[in-house]
């Protein structure tokens, strides 16, 4: 059983945390009425009961712009040149094949319709650019469907 | 077969081509490269006018994985058809509006070889007794750049294993659809201003394989003379007797000069059949199939042994009746195609100083027909002969009378009478090389006022009998009738009088 002095110190215990529940809720009634006055004095509140009053009217969307098929129009673009950084990196043009016999084909072409003739795939193509760098373009075979 | 992505390409033009005009599947037509024939001196007898001859198309399935035929609508609608065959057509072998002067063949690699023989050139006689040495080149093809390749082939044509040491043209008359084997003739030819006919005395197989770098090519005879043309049985039965003793096809016994004295007879039944390779084709499948003409007929003869009055003019009183019966066929694979029946009759009574006749005939629809008397001595004839129908459907194995005579002439009946003449002949027609049908012709009348008719009937191809009414004209000359097969779709046209030739 607890003694006096327990007894004693929940109670002041308990009516502090009630004193200090009123004075929340006062505070909050009073913001609430404040911001009602706000909105009254702004009509905001009006509005929001006309509008519940009646139905919206569906905006109608437009739908987004598909660009013409085929060839885009010809256009200005202006672009800045930007030096390339002195680094080796990059490539130089214009990109020149030296030698048409390092050229390699994949052993399959494309055949016309009735098999007789094939159009030979490229497969590999070793070619330098203005630096004389070489370059190598590596084309995919062509795969039967 | 290409990616998906990658759209149809080649020649999508297909169809028959006549006067250097292409009839499209949509109905139109535009211009075309006519498929030019092969020139030639007809030969000894005919001059040496060139003549347009074959007209044809071969295929080359090979594609394979390649759709049968792609066409979008905007394809139809312009007429076009990717295929996934080639035709070479023409006697000299067009493809696509390009004279190749040879064929394609196509390696185990798939590589595509343009094979030529320039010795089998169907205008150079060569001499059956002996092998040829000839040579094959092998020219890469169908290669869109890249170094030209090309290999020469020493082959031995093994003419003598054909049996009949003549002088013959050799001719490339088939081709397996891969290129991989060829079919060539040994023949004589003749004609007339109608058509050229064709004496074959053999076919030899040309065999390539391997790659075309490599490659390997033989030769072989795959019909021989003997083959070619059997008949059962093989000499006709004798059915004259000259007083007791059975010497065939005599007139005469021991006096030549005086025909009075001859005494025949003619009783009995006998039946034979002959048959004749015209061509040798390969199937879709490369399978070679023979294209044979047959005939069987049986035969009748009542005519017995005519009394020998001492005067032919008073006291002769003989009758004797022939007939016969039978079918003319063609049959491609063994299978008949066309079947043509035959069938005639003649009986004769002779009751001093008259004879009285009657003749009927009917081959392939048509009636021939004819009556007569004649007063007259018997001794004014060549000789008294009795009523028989002269077989002639027998093959000749004479040269001269193969240099220039139909291959395969067939003169089924002919009286025997100076004052009639009936007769019927039936001969194969090459409107092409894959189209080959009968030709009928009929004689009827007086030897100076006889009416003669020639009838067409619709030919047989690789694909089966084509289709079109039987075409009947009156003039000995011309027109030369042209004709051609679609090895793609089967369709054929003939009949044409000018070249006509799919591709």
């Amino acid at each position: 059983m607890a003694t006096l002095e327990q007894q004693r110190r929940a109670n002041g215990e308990r009516i502090q945390n009630e004193r200090r529940a009123n004075g929340d809720r006062i505070e909050a009634e009073r913001r609430a009425i404040g911001n009602r006055m706000v909105e009254e004095r702004t009509g905001k509140s009006v509005a929001d009961d006309l509008n519940r009053l009646v139905t919206p009217q569906q905006q109608r969307r437009r739908l987004p712009t598909v660009p013409t098929v085929g060839a885009a129009p010809a256009g200005v673009g202006r672009g800045e040149y930007v030096p390339p950084a002195a680094t080796t990196g990059g490539i130089a043009s214009p990109i020149t094949e030296p030698d048409f016999a390092a050229r390699e084909f994949w052993p399959t072409g494309l055949a016309s319709s009735d098999g007789l003739f094939f159009l030979p795939a490229v497969k590999k193509i070793v070619a330098q650019d203005a630096n004389a760098a070489e370059v190598i373009f590596e084309y995919a075979e062509p795969v039967p469907a | 077969m290409n990616p998906a992505n990658v759209p149809p390409w080649g020649c999508p033009w297909h169809g028959p081509v006549q006067g250097g005009s292409l009839a499209l599947p949509n109905g139109s037509n535009m211009a075309y490269p006519q498929p030019p024939p092969r020139t030639f001196q007809s030969g000894p007898t005919l001059g040496t006018t060139n003549r347009p001859q074959d007209t044809y198309g071969i295929t080359h399935r090979h594609a394979a994985g390649l759709p049968f035929v792609s066409s979008s609508s905007a394809d139809i609608a312009a007429g076009r058809q990717w295929r996934n065959e080639a035709i070479l057509s023409g006697g000299r072998y067009q493809v696509h509006g390009k004279i190749l002067d040879g064929w394609v063949y196509v390696d185990p690699d798939g590589a595509r070889w343009l094979a030529r023989c320039i010795a089998i050139n169907e205008q150079d006689l060569r001499n059956l007794a002996a092998p040829l040495a000839v040579t094959v080149t092998l020219s890469r093809f169908g290669v869109l750049g890249g170094a030209p390749e090309s290999y020469s082939y020493p082959v031995s044509l093994p003419l003598d294993g054909i049996g009949k040491p003549v002088n013959a043209h050799l001719m490339l008359d088939a081709f397996k659809p891969n290129g991989s084997q060829a079919i060539i003739v040994a023949h004589q030819r003749g004609g007339s201003t109608r058509r050229i006919d064709r004496h074959t005395f053999g076919f030899l197989e040309l065999t390539i394989s391997g790659p075309g770098a490599t490659a390997t090519i033989t030769a072989a005879v795959v019909r021989t003379w003997a083959q070619i043309q059997q008949m059962d049985p093989p000499v006709p039965p004798t059915r004259l007797w000259l007083d007791g003793s059975s010497l065939p096809w005599q007139y005469y016994e021991t006096e030549p000069l005086n025909y009075n004295k001859i005494v025949h007879e003619q009783i009995g039944e006998f039946s034979r059949s002959s048959a004749r390779v015209l061509a040798l084709w390969y199937d879709a499948a490369g399978a070679l199939e023979e294209l044979t003409m047959h005939i069987e007929a049986s035969f009748t003869y009542d005519a017995p042994r005519v009394p020998a009055p001492p005067d032919y003019t008073t006291g002769l009183d003989f009758s004797g009746s022939s007939s016969m019966s039978g079918t003319i066929e063609l049959r491609v694979g063994g299978a008949v195609v066309d079947t043509l029946p035959i069938a005639a009759s003649l009986s004769l009574d002779y009751v001093a100083p008259s004879a009285v006749w009657t003749f009927s005939a009917t081959i392939d629809g048509v009636h021939l027909t004819g009556n007569g008397r004649r007063d007259s001595s018997w001794a004014t004839l060549p000789f008294p002969d009795i009523a028989y129908i002269a077989t002639g459907f027998a093959v000749s194995e004479g040269v001269s009378s193969f240099s220039f005579s139909p291959e395969f002439s067939s003169n089924l009946y002919e009286t025997k009478f100076p004052f009639a003449l009936f007769r019927a002949a039936v001969v194969p027609y090459w409107y092409s090389r894959q189209v080959i049908g009968f030709e009928i012709s009929t004689e009827a009348g007086a030897p100076s006022t006889s009416t003669r008719r020639w009838r067409f009937r619709a030919p047989v191809t690789p694909s089966g009998a084509a289709s079109g009414a039987t075409i009947d004209i009156t003039t000995p000359t011309g027109p030369t009738f042209y004709g051609s097969h679609d090895p793609y779709s089967g369709a054929a046209v003939w009949g044409q009088s000018t070249p006509v030739c799919y591709v």
